[in-house]
């Protein structure tokens, strides 16, 4: 799978693809005036990797954004490519919200400026259907492993779809009691997706197209968005939404 | 970015203010800079593909580009490559294993801009560690990337590397318009085609492949005697210094020492090679490669290590031992001679054993498809795997393992993943392309049977090289053997020389160094742990030959086919321990040798008639009491170990002093390990191991 040049676009301007990488990404406000000029102008954002790079920045309304700083983080092509290798290589997809698959309810809930670009493994139109998020914050539930099994299990069997939050204790329970009854689980983070991935909990799931995991974080990378978003995006792709307090 | 601006850089780069651009040379720098566009050139040696991508970077970088990356396979290319930025006043830094104390200092000064070319092998820039420790913290700065030898990148090339295949799969993932530049001098049409359609959009600019001061001839010498005889009178009738192909590690080193033999300045060169003085490798060959640089050693006998990128202008011979295994791998070998001078030589010699090799290599280079199954499986059982674990699994070599698991790890999306130490399996379906691995297969083969037509054809060599890459001229070189019609170095060897390489062949023994780790939980029987402790552990022992070779490994295969080693081995090892062992510090008192139950007098025979030519008592103490599968199909450590447990036995009652322990051919070396320490359990001397042929490759 290659990555579009529109998400490749967002990924220069607004991620770090790595610990160590001390790129001056833009900040929220500047990306929000940004996306602001981007439509102004009409311009299509797979356009902003052309070879006129320079002169559609020149031409846009230049307001409350550094004009100088988006031709700076629109060179890190070398960067992105040595970082998306590693991704792809090991068979993680990308989209963005500018991308066809992206899904929808996110970009409803979060516009164009607050939606993430999505890392995932599987399936990804799992992403499309009516799915139920399940919230596990009591201390005694999720202690539980069979209860939480239990609980998958019961969602599976009623057809529904099931998202859990894979950062959180017993979410591969759930999850697993979700694809022992041969439904269909979305594990959703902010963690290193590959380790994930290519666990013994995830990755039967992955391969039998059952389970997809996604994650805000670019897999070696810096933590995007954190704790809050993960439930913001489960919140959009879910609409009925499971509590145990 | 105008014209005379480029090449007002490119004369600052020459240091000449007539200099003007070859043709190509502006064409390829304004598709960089101005059209920030992908490029592949394919020009000849000496054409100035290095002063495309300084001008261009010195173009980029006073436009406020960030500094250029270039990958590149050869250290003494990078050092080259910094001698040539260095006159364009760029600054350039190669990052590799001999500078990685500096490292931290390197990112800092890259990181504040004092660098404006950056040089790293495709090696570190497939490696995780180097890439998560340095690269993640500079590729944000980088501006134009550069793939020197950008032909390594289709597998359809003479010299794919697995490394260049995750470069490809960086190039794949570049965003438009970021700008890159791909050179090679041997390329032919398929692997251009391939190039493209790997990359996409990348233009192409293609020039003439001609090599005008080159003399080229083929000699079809099968014996290996008569071989190294013709090559020693060659050397000393040279002028200048000069390259030795070899198709092993194990030809270079003989080679070499045959050529010192003959009062010729050679030295070995291949990965791997030490010398004493440098403890690692890599400084040994940069030592290696400065010695003929400064032709301070007449001939370096080397593997393809010495390949690509290696520039020395006065180079002025190049001799194939064994053919390569392309024409396009030997044009751009036999180009690294006359460069910059006149006239130079390139033979190609043919032997008997070259045809064995080749079918050799090429049956190795890829893994089969169960094998690759039963690995993926293994993965997916459990939560990531060392390579350590994985030999427990599979009885398969630690480097067989390493490669099989590197081949897998490039495929892109990849069904395997290393992090730290273990490798994992990922969420990704995964099938061999048989179909890809058979088509690669046959074109080697197609590639070697060119090869084969090289060496006997009557038309010009010159015309014929250039044809296999695609660069249709007519006109013959007149230079070479076939367009003169006679020999292009009067070279004819006397039988006294042929005699005299033919006792060096059978004198090149070995030494042979015993195990001192054992693989853990692989000797339950026998309670070793890890280390073999020193006191019973063997001395340095000797391997008379490699098993069939032009020395005396044919008389040994012959031998162990019948099931009677000759008196002639008998005698040959007995001047070997005389002659030029020195078991001075512990001259043996009596022989024993590793028993079998499959051919239970072979060796005994053997050590017993040795023993009575040495004035040996021979004691046969060694007694195999389980029957085990055979030690030859045991592979990594713990299946050679763990196979040899329990299954000899050894007598309480040793005769005194240092014993000579005989076996006939040796491989892992486990048995004559597991046998030394029983000796010296139960009270042995020194133990002096021996064998008739080393079965390993090399």
């Amino acid at each position: 799978m290659k990555i579009s040049p529109s998400t490749q676009s967002v990924l220069m301007l607004r991620y770090p693809f790595s610990a160590q990488d001390t790129a001056a990404i833009l900040p929220d406000d500047q990306w929000a005036a940004f996306l602001g000029a981007v439509n102004v102008s009409g311009l299509g954002f797979e356009r902003l990797l052309s070879n006129d790079t320079g002169l559609l920045i020149d031409a846009m309304p230049q307001q409350g954004f550094d004009a100088a700083q988006v031709q700076v983080l629109l060179r890190r092509g070398v960067a992105l490519a040595i970082a998306s290798e590693q991704w792809i290589g090991v068979g993680v997809w990308v989209v963005g919200p500018h991308d066809d698959l992206y899904p929808k309810s996110v970009i409803d809930r979060l516009g164009f400026e607050g939606a993430p670009v999505l890392f995932g493994y599987g399936k990804i139109d799992l992403l499309d259907g009516t799915a139920t998020s399940v919230h596990l914050g009591d201390k005694e539930l999720t202690r539980s492993e069979q209860l939480c099994e239990h609980i998958g299990a019961l969602l599976a069997v009623h057809g529904q779809t099931v998202i859990v939050n894979v950062d959180r204790t017993q979410a591969a329970s759930v999850l697993n009691g979700v694809l022992n009854r041969e439904g269909c689980g979305v594990g959703m983070g902010s963690g290193d997706l590959i380790e994930k991935g290519s666990s013994h909990d995830y990755r039967d799931g992955v391969m039998n197209n059952s389970l997809t995991l996604l994650s805000l974080t670019p897999p070696n990378g810096r933590c995007f968005g954190g704790v809050e978003l993960v439930d913001e995006v489960i919140a959009a792709l879910s609409e009925n939404h499971l509590h145990f307090i | 970015m105008d014209r005379d601006k480029a090449l007002e850089c490119l004369r600052e780069a020459l240091g000449d203010q007539a200099a003007n651009f070859r043709d190509g040379q502006w064409e390829a720098i304004e598709h960089i800079v101005n059209r920030r566009g992908k490029l592949l050139v394919v020009q000849r040696t000496g054409w100035g593909k290095s002063a495309v991508y300084f001008v261009a970077t010195r173009l980029l970088r006073d436009a406020g580009a960030g500094p250029t990356i270039i990958v590149s396979p050869l250290l003494a290319l990078m050092r080259n490559q910094i001698a040539a930025a260095q006159r364009l006043s760029l600054h350039a830094i190669s990052i590799d294993s001999a500078n990685r104390e500096q490292w931290d200092d390197i990112i800092i000064r890259i990181r504040e801009g004092q660098y404006d070319v950056i040089l790293i092998s495709p090696e570190r820039l497939a490696n995780d560690q180097f890439r998560e420790e340095v690269l993640n913290a500079i590729a944000s700065t980088l501006g134009l990337l550069v793939i020197d030898e950008a032909h390594c990148i289709s597998d359809w090339g003479h010299d794919f590397r697995p490394d260049y295949r995750r470069l490809v799969n960086v190039l794949k993932m570049l965003p438009q318009n970021t700008p890159v530049l791909g050179t090679t001098a041997t390329a032919n049409n398929r692997v251009v085609d391939d190039v493209q359609n790997q990359l996409g959009e990348i233009e192409v600019h293609r020039g003439r492949l001609i090599r005008e001061s080159l003399a080229l001839e083929t000699l079809e010498i099968p014996d290996q005697a008569t071989r190294l005889a013709w090559l020693a009178s060659f050397v000393e009738s040279q002028q200048g210094t000069g390259i030795v192909y070899t198709l092993t590690k194990r030809s270079a080193d003989q080679v070499s020492s045959w050529l010192c033999d003959n009062g010729i300045d050679a030295k070995p060169y291949y990965s791997g090679v030490s010398l004493s003085g440098f403890p690692e490798s890599n400084s040994c060959r940069e030592h290696l490669e400065t010695l003929l640089m400064n032709n301070q050693v007449k001939v370096l006998v080397a593997t393809i290590a010495l390949g690509m990128g290696y520039d020395k202008p006065d180079l002025s011979f190049v001799v194939h031992y064994q053919s390569p295994a392309s024409i396009v791998g030997y044009y751009q070998q036999v180009g690294r001679a006359g460069r910059g001078i006149e006239n130079a030589v390139g033979v190609l010699l043919r032997g008997n054993e070259d045809a064995q090799i080749h079918e050799y290599f090429r049956r190795e280079a890829f893994p089969n498809v169960e094998l690759v199954e039963r690995l993926l499986q293994q993965l997916s059982r459990g939560d990531g795997y060392s390579i350590r674990d994985l030999e427990g699994f599979f009885n398969l070599s630690y480097i067989r393992l390493v490669q099989l698991l590197k081949f897998l790890s490039v495929e892109s999306p990849s069904p395997v993943v290393k992090r730290g130490s273990k490798w994992f399996r990922t969420p990704v379906p995964f099938e061999l392309d048989q179909e890809r691995i058979e088509l690669l297969t046959h074109q080697r083969e197609d590639e070697w049977n060119e090869v084969c037509k090289y060496v006997a054809t009557d038309q010009c060599l010159m015309t014929y090289l250039r044809n296999a890459l695609d660069d249709q001229s007519i006109a013959d070189c007149g230079r070479c053997s076939n367009c003169l019609g006679h020999p292009i170095v009067n070279v004819s060897p006397d039988e006294q020389a042929v005699k005299a390489a033919m006792l060096f062949l059978k004198r090149s023994e070995m030494p042979l160094e015993l195990k001192k780790q054992a693989a853990p939980n692989s000797f339950v029987t026998y309670d070793i742990s890890y280390n073999i402790p020193k006191s019973l552990r063997a001395k340095e022992g000797r391997v008379l030959s490699g098993w069939a070779d032009a020395g005396w490994g044919r008389k040994v295969k012959d031998g162990f086919d019948g099931g009677h080693y000759c008196d002639e081995l008998v005698e040959a090892v007995a001047e070997m321990i005389e002659k030029r062992w020195d078991l001075s510090a512990a001259p043996p008192q009596w022989i024993t040798c590793i028993p079998s139950l499959r051919a239970p007098t072979l060796v005994p025979d053997f050590a017993k008639r040795l023993g009575d030519r040495l004035g040996l008592v021979f004691s046969p103490v060694i007694r195999k009491i389980l029957d085990n599968a055979p030690q030859r199909e045991q592979i990594n450590r713990f299946h050679c170990c763990h196979n040899l447990d329990g299954v000899f036995a050894v007598d309480t009652d040793l005769p005194s002093g240092p014993v000579l322990l005989v076996d006939d051919t040796v491989n892992s070396a486990w048995t004559l390990t597991v046998a030394s320490y029983l000796l010296r359990l139960n009270g042995s001397g020194e133990v002096l191991p021996l064998a008739l042929a080393a079965t390993g490759g090399g």
